[in-house]
Order: C-alpha cells, then structure tokens, then sequence
C-alpha cells in the first residue's frame, strides 16, 4: 500500500519552476530517501506533502485517496531549518505542539513525560528554549514531532547538528518506529545514513525526479560488474592471471595488502575469477563492490553516463 | 508591567501638572520705594507675598545688599507711574518669575485705576469701587434641538477629546507592532514552518491578531477600573480640599469685604460647587460611558485594520531593521489622524473633521476626537461600518501576503512584489 503518492505535480513559484511534473510513490511502513542537490526543489515537495503549499497542477494522495487538510494529523514534520519559540519553556512548548495535532492535554502530557525520560531530559522541562544548546533544542523538536505518533513522518535532514552519540540515538528511534509500521521520508545529504537506513529513494534534481526505486536495486543497477580482491602479497602477482580476460581498474599496495579492482563484463559472474587467482595469491578478501549513494548521487547529478549502465526507472 | 503603567501614565500627567501649579513656593518679600505716594500699604499681599515700604534714601543700601536686609527685590515706583506705564522697574539678584511679576503689574494696575478715578470726583468712591469689583467665568451652555439647556464646559471635552484620540494613537501603534514583531519573531526562528503543517496561515495570523487583543483588552479593562478608582478617590479628595480652599479664601475676602458668618458660609457651599474643579468632575462623569463605549469599538476596529497590514508587513521583511521601509505608507495615515486630530477638537464639526472620521485609516482617531463634541449619532454609525468593511479587505489582502511571505527568505521585497504574491497565491 502506498501511503502516499504525487502524479505529475507542477509547483510554480513567481519566477522559478520549484517542481516539473515530479512524481513519487511511497510504501508505506518503510523508509524513503528523498535526495537531491540544494535548490533541487526537494523541501518543495516536502512542503505539497504537510499541505503548507497546494501544487499547481498535479494530484496528491494519501492512504489512497486525494489528500486533504485534515490528513496532517497524520503526518509530522521536522523542517530542516529548526525552530522554536526561544522564550517559551520546553515542558509548555512541547504541549501546545502536541495539542496543535489534536492530543488531547492529559494524553500530551502522559507521552511527553515518557519521552523525556526516555531521552533523559527531563531536567529540561521547566527551561526556557533559549537556553539550550542546538543539539539539546532538536532533540526537542524531535520529541515534539513525532509525539503525536503520525503514521508518516517527514523529517529534513534529522542528523545535522547531532554528535554521533545522538545521531544513533536517532537512527535507533526511527528504526523503532519502522517496526511499529510507521513510514518515514527523509530527506538528506547525509549518504551514508541513506546506505544504513533508507529502503527506497528518489533523486531530485533541477526540478524534476531523476531517480526513483528500491535503494539496493540501484546500486546494483549502477554497478559494473567491478570486484575487488584483497591479497597478502605484492603488486603485480596476479598480472598474468588478468591479462587478456579481466579488465583491470586500480591497483593499490599498502603495507604488503595490495587491493586489485577488476571489470567483468555484464553478467561475466565473479566465481571463475577467484577461482583463476586462488592458487597464486593468499586471498583476504572478495567483493563485489556496489557503487555508493553518494557515488550515484555525484554521477546522476552531474550527468556523467560514460561508465555507467544505464538503469530503468524502477518503481514500486 | 499591566498594574505599573497606569500608575506611571498618571504620574507622568499629574506631576508635571503638580510641579508648575506649585510655582514659586517660597515666601518672597519685596522692598518698595513709592515716589508717587500712591501704593504706600496698599500693595496686597498673600501668605507668600509680602511688602516692605522703604524710604528713598534707603534705597542704595537696599540695592547692595539685598539678601542681608531679607528682601528679594526691589521695587522702585517713578512718580509718573500714572501716566508712563514703563515708570516702575523691580530690581533683584534672581529671576523674577513671571507669576510674581504679573501679580504685581496687575495689584498696580487696579490701584492706579482707582487713582485715576478720583480725578473725577465721584462720591463715595470708595463704596463706589468695592461694588464694581467682580470676577467673571463664562458658563458655556449647549442648546440641542428641544432648546434644552445643558451646561458644557468646552475645555473638559477638548481635554477628553484629546487624551482619548491620543490614546487611540497609542494603543493601535502598540499592540499593531506587538503583532508585527510576534509574526517577525516565528518567520525567524523558523517555528513558523512548523506551525503551519499543522493550521493554515491565515489561522495563524488571525490567531496572533486575536491573541494580542485580548491581551491589550484586558490591559485596558485593568486600567479603566484603576483608573476609576483612582478617580474617585480623586474626586473626593480634590473637591473636599477645593473646598476648603475655597472656605480660606471666602473667608479672606469676606473679612476685607465686611461680610458676616451667614453670608460667608452661603457663598462657600456654592462657591465649591459652581468651582471649576465641581464642573470638570461633572462633565467627565456625564460623558465618560458612551465615550468609553465607542472608543472599544474604534480601537477593535482600528487595531484590527492596521493589525493586519502590520503582519503583512512583518510577513514580508526577514528581520526588525528591515521594516523601515515597508512601515511607511502604514504609519502616514496614523499620523495624518494625529494632525487632523488637532484641528477637530477645535472644530469638531469642520468638513475637513467630518471627511477624517469616516476613510477607515484615519477614522478611529479623529472620531474618538469628535465622540466627546456629541456629535450626531449616524455619522458614528456610518464611520464604523465603512471601518469594519475596510477589515475584511485588509485581512483578505494580508493574508494572501502573509501566506506567501512567512516562508521566503532573503528576498528584499518591494510592493511589486507583494502585489505579485496576492495575484499568485
């Protein structure tokens, strides 16, 4: 079930095309990845989705039907740039965004107490916001929006201004919440959080979706075929072994651990190529090596197709 | 800070009031050197004022050494001080304040005119002048259309007309920038964004606009008990202790005058009454419910109207400083109504006053100015109905403005381009 769907949105501002024809489908109870440059037009998107703006043309869903005003009960936003009222006490503050998502005042307070025991802050209560640090405020903001227990949460690059402890303390929660069945889109330039978490994702870039799918089938897709072996020995001792069948690509020696990377040809599978180096080297390491997020993000966004094989749109 | 702002709002009006009635405070005696023989023991004096008569020949010592001889000044009378008005002069080593020197011009002038009398050989002059002397106050009566006849008193109500259309100015520049900064505030700490996933922008807006009035509301309900209590306390003291005053004076003029107890305590009691300070007290107290009943209705209007141009504004600006501009053709009407108030409470009836009262910016200030005047009730009721019409388009224009503002950043923006916004959005 796709917990939310846009088809062909078109957002317009003034002077600047924000979304050019964007379409996107998220299932639900997994975690999305929402990537794409500066200016891309992701946080508009973001925006259509928490109905702060209405798309131009286009149609919105939610749960399968054309999305309305109400259903941003269901949903919670952590924008990117984070915001609270500096002079009004975090224990007050964080009750009022509760009820402004329709909590009831006795069920806020419960869930809130709850909450800043579990992230042991409830010191905190009775300060005011200004008086905490950045990373003691998000967590807050944190609280606040997930408080209500939406089914889909959005959350703007959720691990700027974190320190690792923290940070996993977020990852931890939102895989938490990935169990109970909520969904959750994310949007971030943080890669490696994308590699760890995110099930599916879309690219955006320049106004429109320049890549959608399941995060593991892309980076297939976007492999070469390239494996890495990883040998005790020196540079060179399989030249012969690769010469005229395998396409070499690098080859580094650090400390008598020299790491070869090797081309195969489109569905040339990897077996035969360990088995031919086996007898000559004592191998350490074996691998196919899959093309990072960040990689695929640098080589779509950039446009470079030379090396790449092009992938399908994949959706869901 | 509700309960301390009356206090200091009154004390701000009352001692500056209290400071210059107090005057000069100290006692002063005043050496006189009469050549013309004309003044000698007849100079009156008060409790502060006294005269000292010194002969021609002690005037050079006198001159030197003032303080030593316990004099403050001198006043030396040429002989021909009946006909040369400059012939006296009043010598001193400090200022003379003007109240002293007046008192003094004006004790001479009546003696000097009563000199000039006898030149003309009038019998019984003495008897003659004491019936002359009179005081006159002007007691101003309003005719309506009945022909009835109600008693005013002009400078209460330009006084009330005043204070409340400049309360007007006040209170809709206050809490119309409360609600600019409060929109200035969640655009920058970027609450704002997370505000409206939940509600819309226009329940936003109106949410800071309504809460902000309840606010100023309840301050000035807090403020007009206070103040009424402070006024009646007032009254009693002010009119017992004017009163009494009036019981010490009536009494001085009554014991030079010849009059018996009877007749002194009789002009007493009517005296107070009929006293300035009587009349003020009436006046207010005749008038004050209606114009405080209208002045909620105008400050709920107009507050309202600019209100929601001030969020627009704040809407639109990223921060305080960058206002500036965009305040302008929002405070020009305000204080157009502030200059126009000037006028109409000396014509509150002018066309120029009429036309003020009804365009909905200036409307609530120069009506609260007109209100006092008992103007014709449909011209009220005109005003406000144009006004409250105006609200509804200023707050569906700003909102289109602030929907479109409260979530761009950086753009300096001009009116073209919050026209723009309200033609898009």
């Amino acid at each position: 079930m796709e917990i939310f769907k846009a088809e062909n949105v078109v957002k317009r501002y003034a002077d600047h095309l924000a979304l050019d024809s964007v379409s996107m489908s998220v299932p639900e109870g997994k975690i999305y990845g929402l990537l794409g440059p500066n200016g891309a037009g992701k946080t508009t998107l973001i925006r259509i989705i928490n109905q702060i703006t209405m798309p131009d043309s286009g149609k919105i869903y939610f749960k399968g039907n054309e999305m309305k005003m109400s259903d941003v009960q269901f949903i919670g936003y952590l924008p990117e740039e984070r915001g609270l009222y500096k002079k009004m006490k975090v224990g007050e503050q964080a009750m009022y965004f509760a009820q402004l998502k329709g909590l009831s005042h006795s069920e806020s307070l419960k869930r809130l107490k709850y909450w800043f025991t579990k992230f042991e802050i409830q010191a905190w209560w009775d300060k005011k916001v200004e008086e905490l640090s950045k990373g003691m405020a998000q967590k807050v903001q944190f609280i606040t929006t997930i408080l209500h227990e939406p089914e889909l949460m959005i959350f703007d690059e959720p691990f700027s201004g974190f320190d690792p402890i923290n940070a996993a303390l977020l990852k931890d929660e939102i895989l938490e919440f990935k169990k109970k069945g909520h969904t959750i889109i994310f949007s971030t330039h943080n890669m490696a959080s994308v590699e760890e978490l995110c099930d599916n994702i879309t690219l955006i870039n320049k106004s429109q979706n320049v890549l959608s799918g399941n995060i593991d089938e892309i980076r297939h897709s976007y492999g070469d075929n390239v494996y890495q072996i990883d040998y005790q020995g020196e540079k060179g001792a399989i030249a012969h072994v690769l010469e005229g069948r395998y396409q070499l690509v690098s080859e580094v020696e650090e400390k008598g651990l020299c790491k070869v990377r090797v081309k195969l040809d489109v569905d040339q599978p990897g077996n035969p190529l360990v088995a031919a180096v086996l007898p000559h080297v004592e191998v350490v390491n074996f691998q196919k090596i899959v093309p990072s997020m960040n990689d695929i993000f640098i080589k779509v966004v950039q446009g470079e197709e030379a090396s790449l094989t092009k992938a399908a749109h994949y959706t869901e | 800070m509700t309960l301390l702002t009356p206090i200091l709002m009154g004390a701000l009006m009352i001692v500056p009031g209290i400071l210059a009635s107090m005057g000069d405070t100290t006692n002063k005696k005043i050496a006189v050197v009469d050549r013309a023989k004309i003044f000698t023991n007849k100079l009156q004096g008060d409790e502060k004022l006294s005269f000292v008569y010194i002969s021609d020949e002690e005037l050079p010592a006198y001159k030197s050494k003032m303080k030593d001889k316990g004099v403050d000044a001198i006043l030396v009378i040429n002989k021909g001080v009946i006909s040369d008005p400059k012939a006296a002069a009043m010598y001193s080593n400090d200022d003379i304040s003007i109240e002293l020197s007046s008192k003094i011009e004006s004790n001479m002038t009546d003696l000097i005119k009563e000199e000039k009398m006898r030149t003309f050989n009038i019998q019984n002059l003495d008897e003659v002048l004491k019936k002359v002397k009179s005081s006159v106050s002007l007691n101003t009566i309003k005719l309506d259309e009945n022909g009835n006849e109600k008693e005013t008193n002009t400078g209460v109500i330009m006084g009330i007309a005043y204070v409340f259309g400049f309360l007007m100015y006040i209170f809709i520049f206050l809490f119309g920038s409360q609600v600019m900064r409060g929109v200035i505030e969640e655009k920058s700490n970027r609450v704002v964004e997370v505000i409206i996933s939940s509600v819309k922008p226009i329940q936003l807006m109106m949410g800071k606009i309504i809460g902000v009035a309840a606010v100023g509301l309840l301050q000035f309900v807090m403020w007009i008990v206070l103040s009424v209590a402070i006024f009646s306390v007032s009254k009693s003291y002010l009119v017992d202790s004017a009163k009494s005053n009036m019981a010490n004076q009536t009494q001085v003029t009554s014991v030079m005058a010849g009059q018996n107890a009877a007749e002194m305590s009789e002009q007493i009691a009517a005296k107070a009454d009929d006293s300035e300070t009587g009349k003020i007290f009436a006046t207010i107290s005749e008038r004050i419910v209606p114009i405080l009943f209208y002045f909620v209705i105008f400050f709920i209007g107009g507050y309202l109207l600019y209100s929601s141009l001030f969020a627009a504004v704040g809407s639109a600006v990223d921060n305080e400083t960058e206002t500036q501009q965009l305040m302008l053709p929002i405070t020009l009407p305000i204080i157009l109504g502030l200059m126009v108030m000037m006028h109409t409470f000396q014509n509150p009836n002018s066309s120029l006053s009429f036309w003020f009262s009804i365009i909905p910016l200036t409307s609530p200030i120069v009506m609260m100015a007109r209100i006092p005047f008992e103007i014709p009730t449909w011209e009220i009721i005109l005003s406000i109905f144009i006004l409250y019409a105006t609200i509804f388009c200023s707050i569906w224009l700003s909102a289109k403005i602030y929907r479109t503002g409260i979530l761009m950043y950086g753009k300096k923006t001009s009116f073209k381009e919050m026209i723009k916004w309200i033609k898009h959005s």
